[in-house]
């Protein structure tokens, strides 16, 4: 926490920042853009900004690589009600020779 | 990602990092002018030195984050006032060898008080002038102080640096920070008290 004294010094110390005239404030102006324009074109991404980019990259990378794995086109397996189905066609099947045998012995 | 896609992205980057230090620079610009101005005595030195530091902090820290600027600015304007003192000290010397001295006390005087210059304010005249004066006193009595005192008290109390920001900046260890901020201060404290009694009338 600091003192009166050291408050005081900051107060007059932060008011003395306000004390330049118009040329000065030109000029500060002037020499911010000066140095602007020095800046290195290709401004390179810091590492740690690039380690905050890993994991969001990775994550949208997994999501597009399970999107293709469910949108590829796949046979339909036969269903049980489908076999079942056929079940009962080979077991109509097997009564219609059934009667197809016994007609003929009828007429035989 | 293809070439012209990445490109863009640069370019995005670039542009983001350069609004972003266009408005720290402009956010720190007066009170560093005003610490240069202070420490060195000379509105034009200082406005040299800290021309020199805004190109030192684009040029070779632009990459860096944000957070990291204003340690970065701090350190570098301390050491570009540092090395105006240094060249100072060897024109003395040298003008001294050569017998063709610096700026005499009497050049100085005639160049005039860059206070001077401080435009008119509102309110009281009386007060306003009483707090230049104080304030021409403090920026005298910062410019005589030891090199890391100064150091120290600016950025603790002028930018209100915490005590670890500060050893940071200044390359030392917290120790060190509270021991020359703490002589600064009693120096401060004795020599503006002296100021005080010399002008019994602003008081």
């Amino acid at each position: 926490m600091k003192t009166e004294f050291e408050q005081n010094l900051q107060s007059d110390l932060r008011h003395s920042e306000q004390l330049a005239d118009l040329p000065q404030l030109q000029q500060l102006a002037a020499i911010r853009q000066q140095a602007l324009e020095a800046m290195p074109a290709n401004v390179a991404l810091p590492r740690h900004r690039l380690r905050r980019l890993l994991w969001p990259t990775a994550g949208m990378a997994a999501a597009s690589i399970l999107l293709l794995v469910l949108a590829l086109p796949f046979k339909p397996m036969l269903s049980n009600e489908s076999l079942s189905d056929n079940r009962e066609l080979d077991d109509d099947l097997e009564f219609y020779y059934w009667l197809a045998d016994n007609e003929a012995d009828l007429r035989g | 990602m293809d070439t012209s896609t990445l490109k863009s992205g640069l370019i995005v980057e670039s542009r983001t990092s350069r609004l972003a230090l266009d408005g720290f620079l402009a956010s720190v610009q007066g009170r560093a002018f005003a610490m240069a101005r202070a420490a060195i005595g000379n509105a034009d030195d200082a406005m040299d030195v800290l021309q020199d530091s805004m190109l030192q902090l684009v040029k070779s820290y632009a990459d860096r984050d944000v957070d990291e600027w204003r340690k970065l600015f701090y350190r570098i304007l301390n050491n570009k006032i540092n090395d105006l003192f240094r060249r100072r000290q060897l024109q003395r010397r040298f003008g001294a060898l050569l017998g063709s001295g610096s700026q005499s006390a009497d050049e100085q005087d005639a160049a005039g008080d860059p206070f001077d210059r401080i435009p008119a304010a509102e309110g009281d005249p009386a007060v306003h002038l009483q707090r230049e004066r104080t304030i021409v006193g403090l920026h005298q009595q910062i410019g005589r102080l030891p090199r890391r005192q100064r150091e120290a008290f600016i950025l603790r109390c002028w930018e209100g640096f915490s005590t670890s920001e500060t050893a940071q900046t200044m390359g030392c260890s917290e120790g060190s920070v509270k021991t020359h901020y703490s002589r600064a201060l009693n120096t401060l404290r004795v020599n503006l008290g002296r100021l005080g009694e010399e002008n019994p009338d602003e008081n």
